[in-house]
């Protein structure tokens, strides 16, 4: 499933706030994820303005039954605009705490509040989540969000782990603070190493193209947990060039056509990953 | 398939053309090696009598000149109708009247006369054994150092002088372009080289190359650092791929423009993870294949490959 969304990229006007965590709320439950009935969770018709609330998700694929993942999204702001906590593991404590295999905390957001809307992809279903946050048209501090079960090597999906991948503008005030594109591995079961701050992704950095013709290559972050996985589906990169921004490709992944749309959030640069040239593109399907 | 060893000296002599016999031994090793990997020698010099590259000729010189040239091609079913061939020619640098190192161009063709071909790549070490004045006259001469080759008819990996003294970083793969299963194809060839220093780029400072001569799309030598490195992808948070005793790889991608599936002749590894010269069976495409870690085919930090010391393993089956 997938959506477009225009909505406001604030946290300082409480109307505007609540719009947009409502549609994030919605998007996630139309795509088949449970909200658990952990206590403290938000309720998005009080939500102040600059004000902190959690939801805790979980996955509503058939896996989730032997291979459970939840997440715990935090909305948190920034000081200076929209922000998030995200949290993974295999359980909760009922009382609002991700609990056994966790992840570390991880916030990210926005460095600009404003009540322009701005457009918002979402896509997912009841083993994934895809969202990209305020990706243009005026502002260019897009959050990426994906989330998806780890796979095998025709492409199947896995109880082994979880996969995550996040790119935003801002670090979320902490001093840990993500900044630019981070990727972690939560495996179900054994020692989780926390994300790092970089996709890595096999790209030719001296070349700013990989289109030929009709033929245009793409890069594939690969996801670590010391170990590599077997690369998802949810996030791709491409060169700046190649797509034109809000375009739909149709990209061959594990045999198998898939939809995405080109964002115009960047990867950032770090040691294995491309140049700012290079942007996401997030599975649209 | 086949994989062998052997150990040889390069020898480059400094003063007259000479018929050195461990010149002629080393390029008769390499060509048994290489033709016992099924690959089928098309033409070249009788060993025995070949002069050996050598110095002496109105130095110090810097353009190497090129003293012997062997011809080898693939022999699969593809061949007939989209060859492959490697010209390996046994050349000797040398920068003043006492010294010269050896080494090797090696191009690959994509048909028998060379006309559409990769870049002449050039293998050439500068280190030596001892420094300034007690570097050797006859390079390589003091032992005979470690030589590895394996292939089949359709592809051929080189790893020459790795020790035990000299880490002269000699290092070719050459495959056809694989599918998503690892099959080959007929869309171009592989070629992945290593070459300590000036690089078999003729890149200074970058010895690395990868790239894959499209039988469609032309080659690209135009982007400056298009040969740099081998491209893979990495942990940034991990000086090891070894959890709980499963060790990961890194497979090379290999571009001409967009990447292409990794072939199966080289991977990379972290440092840290494997011995040095130990067999290692790593599946590649659903298929145990055995690899040996080098240790000195390893790569600087820039630009796509990792933070972390990572080597260089060659399919060894």
């Amino acid at each position: 499933m997938f959506s477009t969304s225009p909505l406001p990229q604030s946290v300082a006007d409480a109307t505007s706030y609540r719009t947009w965590v409502q549609a994030v709320h919605n998007a996630i439950a139309s795509f088949g994820w449970t909200q658990t009935g952990d206590t403290g969770q938000l309720t998005i018709s009080t939500l102040a303005a600059r004000g902190n609330g959690y939801e805790i998700w979980a996955l509503g694929d058939t896996l989730q039954a032997t291979h459970p993942f939840y997440m715990k999204l935090e909305y948190h702001p920034t000081a200076f605009g929209p922000g998030f906590f995200v949290t993974f593991g295999t359980a909760t404590d009922g009382a609002g705490n991700i609990t056994t295999q966790t992840s570390q905390r991880l916030g990210f957001g926005c460095r600009t509040d404003t009540t322009v809307q701005q457009n918002c992809y979402f896509s997912g279903d009841t083993n994934r989540l895809q969202m990209a946050l305020w990706d243009g048209p005026t502002s260019n501090e897009s959050v990426v969000i994906s989330i998806e079960r780890s796979k095998n090597s025709s492409g199947v999906d896995t109880g082994d782990a979880l996969l995550v991948f996040l790119a935003a503008s801002n670090n979320n005030g902490t001093g840990s603070g993500l900044y630019g594109a981070w990727s972690g591995v939560v495996p179900s079961s054994g020692t989780v190493v926390n994300a790092q701050n970089v996709w890595s992704a096999p790209f030719n950095q001296a070349q700013l193209t990989m289109a030929y013709g009709s033929a245009i290559g793409v890069g594939i972050p690969i996801p670590f947990n010391t170990l590599p996985y077997q690369y998802g589906m949810g996030v791709l990169i491409y060169q700046s060039s190649d797509f034109g921004y809000a375009t739909f490709p149709i990209v061959p992944i594990y045999g198998a056509n898939h939809n995405y749309i080109a964002l115009n959030q960047n990867t950032y640069y770090s040691a294995t990953n491309p140049s700012c040239n290079t942007h996401i593109l997030m599975r649209y399907e | 398939m086949s994989a062998s060893t052997f150990t040889a000296y390069y020898v480059v002599e400094n003063t007259n053309l000479i018929s050195n016999p461990l010149f002629n031994a080393m390029g008769l090793s390499l060509s048994t090696a290489i033709t016992g990997a099924s690959l089928v020698r098309t033409s070249g010099p009788t060993w025995g009598s070949q002069p050996s590259p050598q110095g002496g000729l109105g130095l110090p010189q810097l353009i190497p000149n090129t003293f012997a040239t062997e011809v080898y091609r693939f022999d699969d079913a593809l061949q007939g109708t989209y060859p492959v061939y490697v010209r390996i020619e046994y050349t000797a640098v040398w920068t003043n009247s006492d010294y010269a190192q050896p080494g090797f161009y090696i191009t690959i063709g994509l048909d028998a006369a060379f006309v559409r071909q990769g870049p002449r790549m050039l293998f050439i070490n500068w280190s030596y054994i001892g420094t300034g004045d007690n570097r050797p006259a006859n390079f390589f001469l003091t032992e005979p150092q470690n030589c590895y080759v394996s292939g089949a008819t359709n592809r051929l990996h080189l790893a020459l002088f790795q020790g035990p003294d000299i880490l002269s970083g000699f290092f070719l793969n050459v495959e056809r372009t694989k599918d998503t299963s690892g099959n080959d194809t007929n869309e171009g060839v592989i070629v992945q080289a290593v070459s300590v220093a000036p690089g078999c780029s003729g890149d200074t400072n970058y010895p690395e190359a990868f790239r894959v001569l499209d039988q469609v799309i032309p080659y690209n030598i135009t982007v400056a650092g298009y040969n740099r490195t081998m491209i893979a992808a990495f942990p940034q948070n991990a000086a090891s791929m070894d959890l709980a005793d499963v060790i990961g790889i890194s497979e090379i991608v290999p571009f001409n423009f967009r990447p292409y599936n990794p072939g199966v002749g080289a991977l990379l590894y972290m440092n840290s993870d494997f011995a040095p010269y130990t067999t290692q069976t790593i599946p590649m495409y659903g298929t145990n294949h055995t690899y040996l870690p080098f240790p000195d085919l390893s790569f600087p930090s820039q630009l796509t490959t990792p933070s972390s010391a990572c080597n260089l393993a060659m399919r060894y089956d």
